[in-house]
């Protein structure tokens, strides 16, 4: 699970569904979740919490992203890698760091290795909000 | 509505305490008292129906005072209007279930109507012996109507019953509870059963109330946003490439979750541990 320290910049709602604009280590980022802002006491522009999202479901990229649909982009270097027959487990560092596990495959097609700059990238949908406790 | 400012020393678990029990229940509202065994949740029923007296305190039934210790009024059990349905069914063995339901009732023109209502009318000549435990049930809840209570008071009723039984059971409560709107009570330990009934929960930990509220506010961790979220114990991990698989007993399912070194490093096996997904995320079929 990657937890990052945000802080929210907007939110907006239509009917159950909340769209949320956070700042985490100097990039921008969107959460859109489903619940009731009244719930959610720490829901308030200008306050801290952090970001969820299991590293299963962070994309990585190299190079130009051409037009892609992804709101949430975190640029940054390869500062460690563990590699499995099937899986690899990446850690990168954009101010802070960030997990990806991608296939074995992937990872050797894109020849990466640890100090290579990629882009991780992670669907709205999938990042959870949660109170910093 | 039913107002309840009581203590009662109690033998739970741990010792003994002095439980100090403030209940509020609307009229017509569904309660339920959640906690382990020995928490005291079935003293809170006594206590109401009459059938242990509290050491100190006074409970109100619709404005009407029916125990006060200082004023030395102790309504009989009798008057309170309290239905009672136990875990056993307590059927009389040599009676049929009309006849159970007879002896119960304050007018013999509702008994049909009630067997009717819990789908037993093929089987109203039958005694308590050749019924499955559902059906005992059944029987034992159209009893505890006959005598029209105020109050239904419902002690881990379907508890002994199997998963798919209890299941239909509970859906069975729920209608009639809408029909006929009696003030309910259930002592549970089944967190899906009070979500699935009650309005209002009590959360009871060795004679102590923890917390209450509606299910939600009792049982949902609110410092995730995750809408699909479960409690569970972790019974094993495993590596598997470069991941772990956790396996994890949630109610009396078995899941299994794919977690990194990072996430599985902190946990050991028997921890109890939350998983939650993102609403987004479950995929739907009609089964």
């Amino acid at each position: 699970m990657n937890v990052l320290k945000a802080e929210i910049l907007f939110f907006k709602t239509s009917g159950q569904i909340i769209i949320c604009e956070l700042n985490t280590h100097g990039e921008t980022a969107t959460a859109v979740i489903l619940d009731s802002p009244a719930d959610m006491d720490y829901l308030t522009p200008g306050g801290h919490v952090n970001m969820l999202f299991k590293a299963t479901e962070v994309i990585l990229a190299v190079g130009d992203l051409g037009t892609l649909s992804l709101n949430n982009r975190f640029k940054g270097k390869i500062t460690s890698m563990d590699t499995g027959d099937i899986f690899t487990s990446i850690k990168i560092d954009f101010g802070t760091g960030i997990e990806s596990v991608i296939t074995t495959k992937s990872a050797k097609r894109m020849n990466l290795e640890v100090g290579m700059e990629v882009t991780a990238l992670v669907k709205a949908n999938e990042i959870a909000i949660g109170k910093i406790i | 509505m039913i107002e309840i400012d009581v203590t009662k020393r109690i033998k739970t678990a741990t010792g003994e305490v002095d439980m100090h029990a403030v209940v509020d229940i609307e009229k017509g509202g569904f309660c339920s008292l959640f906690g382990k065994s020995g928490a005291g949740k079935t003293t809170i029923l006594r206590l109401l129906a009459g059938l242990t007296n509290p050491d100190d305190g006074v409970i109100r039934i619709d404005g009407k005072i029916v125990f006060d210790k200082k004023n030395g009024i102790n309504i009989p059990v009798n008057k309170r209007k309290c239905g009672f349905v136990f875990q056993d069914y307590a059927l009389f063995p040599n009676m049929t279930v009309k006849q159970n339901l007879e002896y119960a009732s304050t007018d013999k023109k509702n008994v049909d109507t009630l067997i009717e209502m819990v789908g037993m009318t093929e089987l109203k000549d039958r005694k308590p012996a050749t019924l499955s435990g559902g059906q005992k049930q059944r029987v034992a809840l159209a009893r505890a109507l006959a005598a029209e209570p105020e109050i239904l008071l419902l002690d881990e009723p379907f508890a002994a019953l199997d998963a798919d039984m209890r299941f239909t059971l509970q859906n069975e409560l729920k209608e009639i509870h809408s029909t006929l709107g009696i003030t309910t009570i259930l002592v549970s330990h089944d967190k899906g059963e009070v979500f699935k009934l009650a309005n209002k929960v009590y959360m009871i930990n060795d004679g102590v109330i923890t917390s209450h509220g509606t299910p939600e506010e009792v049982f949902t961790d609110t410092t995730v946003s995750g809408k699909f979220k479960f409690t569970g114990r972790v019974l094993k991990i495993e590596k598997s490439d470069c991941l772990f698989i956790l396996t994890v007993a949630v109610e009396s399912e078995i899941s299994t979750v794919v977690a990194t070194r990072t996430e599985a490093e902190n946990i050991t096996v028997g921890d109890r541990v939350l998983l939650y997904t993102k609403a987004f995320n479950p995929s739907v079929q009609k089964i």
